[in-house]
Order: structure tokens, then C-alpha cells, then sequence
């Protein structure tokens, strides 16, 4: 990433480290107010800023600019002013969201679980919150974290993971088919 | 019997035939199978297009309950996937498994079967194309909306809505006269007052209406690019016909009229092929301009954008390479 | 010779099973939807608003903005409103920067 390059130039000093940590801490319920208050911006800056971001990224044929976005998500949580900040409802459940970030194959179950849901026709982010405390930024990063680590990983190992997740997705869509009364086709048997 | 009998025994005969017999049967019960998911389809796919639009007609404006619903539908597609795949790999996979390891390459009893698990996988796969395309017919249909009056009916109704918009300061009407995507400073013409405005959820969405509306008029170019599509694809298709009918000299020696006439249709497939891009092109060009018409003031944006996806998609644009 | 007094059967009884059948399936549609709608999404369900102003008086000394002022400081008490340097955005640009 050149420091130099006209793409990452912050928009109303609003850096791209600045507007991924805070979509991060928006996605988990951290008000707008609050992310303003701590950048030193009102609404209207922010977003303007928002919008100009969205339109680099569009703009940005390379993708060099949502690839880096990617990366700083991954990293909301040591922005020095947006890290710490939290939903009014509190942080979570930080037991679950420290397992999710260290266990691969508990994160795998839980995004086998979230797919699971929505083919299921519930929310799936909702779902991971209520039983697992884990709100949809934190999710969000952890995912972005695990996907750094992709180019590390052996063909073996990347299909491992992928079996894995698609198993669990499948014993999760059998019990959300049971606890809504069967899925249409159950008793068609060969 | 003699060195020169190249015909069955009748032990043969009578293997041939059993394996026949059981094939046919687990076959007979694909077929029924298959036959009885479609009664699902067919009522899953009544079941969505009859009760999506009330859902759609009370849903909030990001329609989050259409987006459940419909993932639930298709949640139920994959399911139905997933259970003929089921079947193949442990009712037809393992019987073919078992007899082609028995029975010898070259002979006919070997030929049965093979042929008999090419027609059961490619009955699975029209059974999984159909279901696709139904899905996908569905889908359009009960999401498809005229933007034309909606995004009209967008633009009066927040130029309307603005009407009631005072300054904080002196209570004067604001006299919003553009859209506003997101809340901004705009300035009282009576006291100078810097209002922080809210445009409301219309303005906000209308940039992405704006953009299905800029689609809707340019689908022409995107139909016509399709179509290039489908028309390549069916001479490709006729000329690899035509070479399985000729002969090795007639390849090898590039005459005759079955040659000459792989040339003429290879002329009228490169002419289809080279269409592709150039009607992608307009497709492109022709949503930025509708979007420069609707949307003015985001023309430089717009300008921008295009170049970048026509970057993107020129990168993918690759043409066969036929030898002849 | 005894006639047969065996009853004839009625020629079109009404396919129960099948309409069972039929509702169960149907039934599946109702339940999906009921699902569908009744699942409270993740942000809450979106609130329609309408346009509207919002004050952005200084919270210091309570004076109104101009736009010849900038956005950035208020011209009356230099309290500060916004402590980035704004640059050319869409709606706000460069010169909103308060020349204090």
C-alpha cells in the first residue's frame, strides 16, 4: 500500500483505517454519535466521508483499496480511538468471541451454523448473537482475521476447514428444520 | 465355438441380463423419485410466488423479511440437491462401482453399465438444471418492479416532504431544491444559519433505485449479450457435431464440403463471439449514461465507476481458440 | 336367482389422503413464512423517517453557525466542532475549514 497513492488519501481526515474500524463498531451496535464523538467529526462529516470511501472503492479497479479495507477491519479493535468502544448493550459474550478467534473449528461451526439459519429463513447474524453473545462486527473481524491467515494453509488443510464447516452446516439445518415442523421434501424417500 | 467367436456365452448372457434387470429397477426408482421432488418444487415454488408479495408489501425498506423468506425457499431447493445427491452416491455410485470391477472393458454387460450411470447422473443433473431454472423464474418474477414510477415517485415525494423542512434558527422554510444522499450542512437563505439536515430514508435509497432504474433501460443491451452468448455457444455446438461426422483425411487435408461448410459456420460463430464484448460495452455505457441523467451531480463519480468495471470485465473477456 | 346386492361404491369419493398430504405440504409455506416474519432482524427493523433539521448551535456559547464562519470552529468562542481538517468531499469541501 504506497502512502502515496491518491486512493488512500483520508477523506476529511477520515483515513480508511478510521472508516473500516468504525463500520466494524457500527456492525456491532455502536451508535453513530458515539463513533463521531470519538473521531472528532459530526454526521454530516462522517458521512461525507462514508460516501467518498464507498466511491474510492468503486472507482478502484485493482481492489487494492477493499483488499486494505479487509485488512483493517481485522484490526478494529487496536484503533486508537474506536477499539475499546462498545454497544450500549455491552461487549458479549468474551469467552465465545475469544474462542471464535482462536479455535478455527469452532468459528467454522459457527459460520456452517449463521448459513444454516438463513437457508432456514432466519436471521442468521441474530441467531449467533442470542446464543452465542457475538455480535456481527466482532464475527465480522475474527472472519477477516482467519481469512489472513488463508495463504498459510495447505489445499488439505483449506479442505479440511471446508468439510468441516459444510458438515456442521448440515447438522445445524437439520435441527432448524425440526424445531419449524420438517423440511417439504422429508418423507420422500428413493 | 472357434478362436474368431466374438460373441457371448450364454453364462454371459444370463449375467448381462441380471445386471440389466437390477439396473433398470434402481433406475425405475430414480425416475420416481425424481417424478416426487418435483410435486415439492411444485408446490414450494406456488407456496413463494403466492405469498411474497404480502410479505413484500409490509416489509421494511431494506426488506428483510422478503430476504428470510426467500432464503428459506431456496434453503429448501438446496436441501432437495442435496438429498439427490445422496441418492446418487450411495444407491448408484456403489452398483456401478461393484459391476465394473467385475465385468471386463469391451464388453457389452461393461457398456450397460457405464452407460447405465451416464444416463442416471445426467437424469440428476437436467433433474438439478430444471430445478435452477425454476428457482431463478420464480425469483425474477415476484421481484420484478417498474422503477420508472417508483423512482419518480421518490424524487415528488421527498421535493414534497422538503416543503415542511425549517431552519433551527428563524423557523424560515429551508428551500431544498436538490437531493441530499446523506444528512449535510445546508445554509438558511433567510439568516445565513448553518442547518444540519437530514434528508430522510427516500434520498437515502435513491441512489441504489436510481441505479435498478439505469438497468431496467439499458436490460435491451444485456438481452442482446446474452443472446451473442447463446448464439456462439449453439454454432460451437454444431460445428463439433459436424467434425465428429467427418473423417481424419478430411480434417487432415482442410477440403471438402463438409469442411467448407465448418468454415462458414465457424465465419458466423466469430461473428456472434465478437459481438459479446461490444454489447456488454453498451450495456455498461449505456447505465452510466441513463445514471448521469438521473443522478447529475454524481457524474464525475459515474465517470470513474465505468472505467473501473469496464477495467474489470474487458480483463475477462477471452475468446476460443479454435484450430481448423 | 339372487340378484348381486353388492352396493356399488360411489364414483368419485374425494381423495382424502392426498389433500392430507397436500395441506401438511402446504402448511410447510405458512410455517416458512410465519418464520420469515416473525424473526427480529439483527439491527432491528428500519424505522422510516422523513426529512428534518437538526440544530448544530455552539454547545460553548450557544451561537448559530454561518457559512462564512467554516464548520470546523465556532466564530464566537473558537470552541471546536469538528477537530479534522475537512478536504474536497461532495457536500463539504476544503473551504468549510473555519480560518480560525
Amino acid at each position: 500500500m504506497s502512502q502515496n497513492n491518491p486512493l488512500f488519501e483520508p477523506i476529511h481526515g477520515i483515513s480508511l483505517f478510521d472508516y473500516s474500524a468504525a463500520n466494524a463498531k457500527l456492525a456491532n451496535g455502536v451508535a453513530v454519535d458515539t463513533i463521531c464523538a470519538a473521531l472528532g467529526v459530526e454526521i454530516p462529516v462522517w458521512e461525507d466521508a462514508s460516501q467518498g470511501w464507498t466511491q474510492r472503492m468503486q472507482e478502484d479497479s485493482d481492489f487494492i483499496v477493499i483488499t486494505q479495507m479487509g485488512t483493517y477491519f481485522a484490526q478494529a479493535g487496536e484503533h486508537p480511538k474506536l477499539g475499546g468502544l462498545q454497544a450500549a448493550g455491552g461487549a458479549g459474550n468474551a469467552a465465545n468471541l475469544q474462542r471464535l478467534a482462536s479455535d478455527r473449528y469452532f468459528y467454522e461451526e459457527l459460520c456452517g451454523a449463521r448459513t444454516a439459519a438463513y437457508e432456514a429463513g432466519m436471521d442468521g447474524a441474530q441467531w449467533i448473537q442470542t446464543n452465542y453473545g457475538i455480535s456481527l462486527g466482532d464475527f465480522q473481524e475474527v472472519a477477516m482475521q482467519w481469512m489472513q491467515l488463508q495463504s498459510s494453509l495447505s489445499d488439505e488443510e483449506i479442505l479440511e476447514y471446508t468439510n468441516y464447516m459444510d458438515a456442521k452446516r448440515q447438522e445445524y439445518a437439520r435441527k432448524f428444520a425440526d424445531e419449524n415442523g420438517g423440511n417439504i421434501a422429508d418423507d420422500v424417500d428413493f | 465355438m472357434g478362436l474368431f467367436n466374438r460373441g457371448q456365452s450364454q453364462d454371459d448372457k444370463l449375467q448381462t441380463e441380471t445386471i440389466k434387470s437390477e439396473l433398470a429397477a434402481l433406475e425405475s426408482r430414480l425416475d420416481n423419485f425424481l417424478a416426487k421432488l418435483n410435486d415439492r418444487v411444485d408446490l414450494l415454488i406456488a407456496g413463494f410466488i403466492a405469498e411474497a408479495p404480502a410479505i413484500m408489501a409490509t416489509d421494511d425498506r431494506f426488506g428483510q423479511a422478503y430476504y428470510r423468506f426467500s432464503s428459506g425457499i431456496k434453503g429448501q431447493a438446496t436441501n432437495m440437491r442435496e438429498k439427490v445427491r445422496e441418492v446418487l452416491e450411495t444407491q448408484i455410485e456403489p452398483a456401478y462401482s461393484r459391476y465394473s470391477d467385475m465385468l471386463s472393458a469391451g464388453t457389452d454387460a461393461y457398456r450397460l453399465v457405464h452407460d447405465w450411470r451416464h444416463r442416471c447422473a445426467e437424469k440428476a443433473n437436467d433433474w438439478e438444471d430444471q430445478l435452477q431454472n425454476r428457482m431463478d423464474a420464480a425469483t425474477e418474477q415476484v421481484e420484478r418492479k417498474d422503477y420508472e414510477p417508483i423512482f419518480r415517485d421518490m424524487v415528488e415525494q421527498y421535493m414534497q416532504q422538503c416543503k415542511y423542512v425549517h431552519c433551527t434558527q428563524c423557523g424560515d422554510n429551508l428551500q431544498i431544491a436538490q437531493v441530499y444522499y446523506h444528512s449535510a450542512y445546508v445554509n438558511c437563505p433567510s439568516c445565513n444559519t448553518q442547518n444540519i439536515f437530514e434528508p430522510g430514508v427516500i434520498a437515502r435509497d435513491l441512489e441504489q433505485n436510481a441505479r435498478k432504474l439505469a438497468e431496467q433501460r439499458s436490460k435491451h443491451f444485456m438481452d442482446a449479450h446474452e443472446q451473442k452468448r447463446a448464439e456462439e455457444e449453439d454454432l460451437y455446438q454444431q460445428m463439433h457435431t459436424l467434425q465428429l461426422k467427418m473423417s481424419f483425411q478430411e480434417l487432415q487435408a482442410k477440403s471438402g464440403p463438409l469442411y467448407t461448410q465448418l468454415l462458414a459456420l465457424n465465419k458466423q460463430r466469430v461473428a456472434a463471439e465478437d459481438e459479446i464484448p461490444v454489447q456488454l460495452d453498451k450495456y455498461y455505457r449505456n447505465i452510466f449514461d441513463e445514471l448521469n441523467g438521473l443522478l447529475p451531480d454524481l457524474k464525475e463519480h459515474h465517470e470513474k465507476f465505468f472505467i473501473s468495471l469496464q477495467n474489470n470485465y474487458q480483463r475477462h473477456d477471452s475468446k476460443r481458440s479454435i484450430n481448423l | 336367482m339372487q340378484k348381486n346386492t353388492k352396493q356399488k361404491k360411489p364414483t368419485s369419493y374425494p381423495n382424502y389422503k392426498r389433500m392430507e398430504n397436500d395441506n401438511k405440504k402446504l402448511s410447510f409455506i405458512e410455517r416458512m413464512k410465519q418464520r420469515a416474519v416473525s424473526q427480529e432482524p439483527y439491527s432491528g427493523k428500519a424505522e422510516d423517517f422523513s426529512p428534518g433539521t437538526n440544530h448544530s448551535t455552539c454547545p460553548n456559547c450557544g451561537a448559530g453557525r454561518a457559512k462564512q464562519d467554516g464548520l470546523t470552529h465556532c466564530a464566537y468562542c473558537g470552541h471546536t466542532f469538528i477537530n479534522t481538517t475537512l478536504s474536497d468531499g461532495h457536500y463539504i469541501k476544503g473551504s468549510d475549514n473555519s480560518t480560525i
